[in-house]
């Protein structure tokens, strides 16, 4: 009778801890002016891993759990945009340099958007913990990721030579002879 | 007692291997991700479109405090043109500089979203779904942030030519060239 009681209450619970409910909603709030020069665009995935030694794990007793082993992982995917900020100003203090098409001396672009289209987590490394690379002060880590991983990858010496390109060929507009037109 | 001192051990080696069974395999995603270069070419953005999004996840549970996740995103939605599909030039008529540019429809580039609030019952809570599932947050969030874009695109896209309009004229301004804007479409 108790062992029938106990299945029926474990049956019970599993049909009700099992479903939840998600509702979310969205709006525009704003709209605003920007000047921004996207010169390259990028896909960079984040992996950050939570180490730990395993409960059962017979190395404990032989190195005192100094051999460490995957216990969950984050995983970020991302599409990035890389550009410069404020091209009217860029415009002026560097037309110079980019009309003697000096474009090397041009400055670095940045990460203009971050935008995580899908990540996932298992083990110890939780939901909550996954989406607060994106929280806040904390966004400040994802871009650092990035940017980091763009550089490991070789890939951003590639973005930086195109853009510097790019803005120079952008600025040379206003310093090219002008073209004379009829009518 | 032979046998019964083969079958702990045997019990020992079966419970570490079991237990590296259902460590977390990262080996074939730590190999299969790498950053790339997309080939989309440069762009220039004007218009900044402001959403924010809400979601909420909530688990009932029979003993322990039913599980809820919120989280509040705030999405900045870029919108502009391809360069190589823009012509922008600097010509002369007569006496007078002209900046000449012709723009085509303007396009939503690139996203930047953030998390602005993270609320929970218990931080080791995974979302799920109706079968129990676990919930790709990123990926919900994105879809609901393409259906409410749609709505708003036509007006996000007016907006952006009066934007590219300011923009330009500031720049013929700056240069005393006389601007002559046009959109194709």
């Amino acid at each position: 009778m108790v062992a029938f009681v106990a299945a029926l209450c474990s049956l019970i619970y599993l049909y009700i801890s099992k479903g939840g409910k998600t509702k979310i909603y969205a709006e525009l709030t704003e709209y605003q002016p920007i000047d921004k020069l996207f010169t390259s665009f990028a896909y960079v995935p984040l992996l950050d891993l939570k180490k730990g030694t395993l409960k059962r794990q017979l190395t404990v007793f032989v190195d005192g759990g100094k051999s460490k082993v995957v216990k969950g992982y984050c995983a970020r995917y991302y599409d990035v945009g890389v550009g410069y900020n404020n091209t009217t100003e860029l415009i002026k203090k560097y037309q110079n340099i980019a009309c003697q098409e000096k474009d090397d001396q041009l400055p670095e672009p940045e990460i203009l958007s971050l935008n995580a289209t899908s990540s996932s987590c298992s083990g110890d490394y939780s939901r909550i913990e996954c989406d607060s690379w994106d929280k806040g002060d904390r966004k400040r880590a994802s871009k650092d990721y990035v940017l980091t991983k763009l550089k490991h990858d070789k890939q951003w010496d590639i973005i930086t030579g195109n853009s510097k390109k790019i803005l120079g060929s952008f600025i040379r507009i206003y310093c090219t002879e002008e073209k004379n037109i009829s009518g | 007692m032979k046998y019964k001192i083969i079958g702990i051990f045997l019990l020992i080696f079966l419970a570490t291997t079991c237990s590296c069974s259902k460590d977390v395999d990262v080996k074939t995603l730590e190999g299969s991700i790498k950053s790339k270069v997309k080939k989309d070419g440069p762009h220039l953005a004007h218009l900044e479109a402001i959403y924010h999004i809400l979601f909420v996840n909530e688990h009932k549970n029979l003993i322990a405090s039913d599980d809820y996740y919120i989280r509040r995103d705030r999405a900045s939605v870029y919108y502009g043109y391809e360069i190589e599909k823009a012509a922008i030039q600097v010509a002369q008529k007569n006496s007078i500089k002209i900046l000449q540019v012709v723009l085509p429809v303007p396009k939503k580039i690139s996203i930047d979203k953030r998390v602005l609030y993270q609320g929970y019952t218990h931080s080791k809570y995974n979302p799920v779904d109706e079968d129990g599932n676990e919930i790709d947050v990123d990926r919900e969030i994105t879809k609901k942030l393409v259906d409410v874009r749609n709505k708003y695109d036509k007006k996000s896209i007016e907006l952006t030519k009066q934007i590219s309009r300011q923009y330009f004229e500031s720049i013929a301004k700056l240069y005393n060239l006389k601007l002559n804007l046009k959109f194709n479409g």
